[in-house]
């Protein structure tokens, strides 16, 4: 339980990082569709896959 | 038929097939504060879904985040999807509220507050945070209406008469049936909100020769737009941090969303209310920002991007009834908004304000009696308020400002809602001081215009009442009998139910 809650915790951060990093920092000179856009785009399909990882798994 | 014939007659049936629902939805009324204000908690999944995303979605999207995509390019679509990932946070708090809400009988996230801290100075508080920062930004939204209304009819109707049918429609939306139909007329509206959306996204992308030509013609012209920060360097970190964090946690910090944690019937609608959520977001923030874009290569050059909407519907190549369509969708965004904004306001001034301050001896009936009163109380304020900011300087006044000073002061209950759930040390003193200033320094710096080393006040303000929560809590005495009953309550039921 402390476990995978902290996994989740820790997920999240891991999340947030990327969503500055990668558009300010490793993708800021690509200038097109494929890249801040993208990412965002790839990177919250994973985020709310995710979601999906944990929600689904609740029981009455 | 002239433009303002058609634009009230496609308000009169939006009109009709809301009233329709929302009297079949009082049919359900039961007694209560919990039946009025929470549909007696037994809403489902599908419904919970589209009401939930029919009252966090409200004008802004088509206007305000299409007009920051219009100027500032991808960064507007970083922000709100940021938001998105912001209900990651319902993956804990979304169960918590849900089971403490069953079993103690909370009405609202502020009642939950007062009892956990044993105090009903901290739910009065966060009652008045709430008070102070969500009626103008309802205020925002009727604006909107209004300044909506009458672009597309080229001021055949005047903004003040725009106004005035949204304030009647949410007061009578939520009166009728309180959280019943509201929720009811919240899933109809929310179909209207993505159905418009999509087919004109459709259209505008047809206009500018299908998909592939239209993403091949953007990055050719504006390709500075698809970069952070944009060419015109709008969306800087600061800023991309000032205006998501307070949306990252508007899940659990805007009350009128997280009152929703609980009304699912059972876990099997929560679980609905979140994957419906999610598809839902995912799709109207994209079609959101790919709108702004179409504009920008359609009707490039204008001075204030939040009129690309208006502008872009009042196009020669949009069908009059697609147009109407597109704008009954971004009428539906704000009322749903505003009519849930309404009713959770209501119940936050029967409960915690007059229940928990002023009357704690009165009954159940009289708690409800003041909240369904004080409804019409509140959009009146609002639609003054909306009056007054209409003579100022139109929809620059309104989208962005008011819109991030709400979110931002309602940050500040942040630190209260997780020291609650997660800290047996935290507080009512901490509480009520993290949140007193916390939201005086998020007010102070919005006035004064104020950016001490280019952070946002919502930054600020959650650093402050962040600092200022953890050490009070530390000076003061907790209710540790209560939280330890609250919290193993809790702890023991999560487990079994296989959350984290």
């Amino acid at each position: 339980m402390i476990t995978k809650s902290r996994f989740a915790w820790g997920w999240l951060c891991g999340l947030l990082i990327a969503d500055i990093v990668f558009p300010w920092y490793v993708l800021s000179g690509q200038a097109s569709f494929a890249g801040a856009f993208l990412f965002w785009v790839v990177w919250i399909i994973i985020a709310i896959a995710s979601m999906f990882v944990f929600f689904l798994r609740w029981r009455e | 038929m002239s433009g303002t014939g058609w634009a009230w007659l496609a308000i009169g049936l939006y009109v009709v097939l809301g009233f329709a629902i929302a009297l079949a939805a009082r049919r359900h009324v039961g007694v209560g504060m919990s039946d009025f204000f929470l549909a007696d908690r037994r809403v489902g999944g599908v419904i919970s879904a589209l009401t939930y995303s029919a009252t966090t979605y409200s004008a802004f999207m088509l206007v305000g985040l299409a007009g920051l995509s219009y100027t500032g390019g991808v960064g507007a679509l970083g922000f709100e999807m940021t938001y998105l990932c912001g209900l990651f946070l319902a993956v804990f708090f979304l169960p918590r509220f849900w089971l403490a809400g069953r079993r103690y009988g909370y009405i609202t996230p502020m009642d939950l507050l007062a009892d956990r801290y044993q105090s009903k100075a901290v739910g009065a508080v966060a009652a008045l945070l709430a008070l102070v920062f969500l009626v103008p930004y309802s205020a925002a939204q009727l604006l909107g209406i209004g300044l909506l209304l009458s672009g597309m009819s080229g001021g055949g109707i005047p903004v003040l008469a725009g106004i005035l049918v949204a304030t009647l429609l949410a007061i009578a939306w939520s009166r009728i049936a309180g959280l019943r139909s509201i929720a009811w007329t919240d899933a109809f509206q929310a179909v209207v909100m993505m159905v418009s959306a999509v087919l004109l996204l459709t259209l505008i992308v047809s206009e500018l020769g299908g998909l592939k030509e239209f993403l091949s013609r953007f990055e050719t012209e504006h390709a500075q737009l698809l970069t952070v920060p944009s060419g015109s360097g709008l969306w800087g970190i600061n800023m991309f941090v000032g205006l998501a964090l307070p949306w990252f946690f508007f899940s659990i910090s805007n009350p009128q969303v997280s009152q929703r944690f609980f009304i699912p019937a059972s876990v099997k609608a929560m679980r609905q209310m979140m994957g419906g959520f999610l598809v839902f977001g995912f799709f109207y923030t994209l079609i959101a920002v790919l709108w702004g874009f179409g504009a920008r290569m359609l009707v490039p050059g204008l001075s204030n991007a939040d009129m690309a909407t208006p502008t872009l519907l009042a196009m020669s190549f949009v069908p009059k009834a697609l147009a109407l369509v597109a704008m009954i969708g971004i009428v539906a965004a704000a009322v749903s908004t505003i009519d849930s904004i309404l009713l959770t306001l209501s119940s936050v001034w029967a409960r915690d304000i007059y229940r928990g301050i002023l009357n704690p001896r009165a009954t159940e009936a009289r708690e409800l009696r003041m909240g369904q009163w004080v409804i019409p109380v509140m959009a009146v304020v609002a639609l003054v308020f909306a009056w007054q900011a209409s003579s100022k300087s139109g929809l620059d006044f309104m989208i962005a400002p008011l819109s991030a000073a709400a979110s931002a002061g309602l940050l500040m209950v942040v630190p209260s809602i997780f020291g609650a759930f997660f800290w047996k040390r935290a507080t009512a003193a901490a509480s009520v001081a993290s949140i007193v200033s916390g939201a005086a320094l998020v007010l102070i710096l919005q006035v004064t215009g104020a950016k001490p080393l280019g952070w946002w006040p919502g930054v600020w303000g959650l650093v402050l009442c962040t600092v200022v929560f953890v050490a009070v809590s530390f000076v003061t005495r907790a209710p540790t009998a209560k939280a330890e009953e609250f919290l193993g309550y809790l702890s023991e039921k999560l487990s079994s139910g296989k959350h984290v």
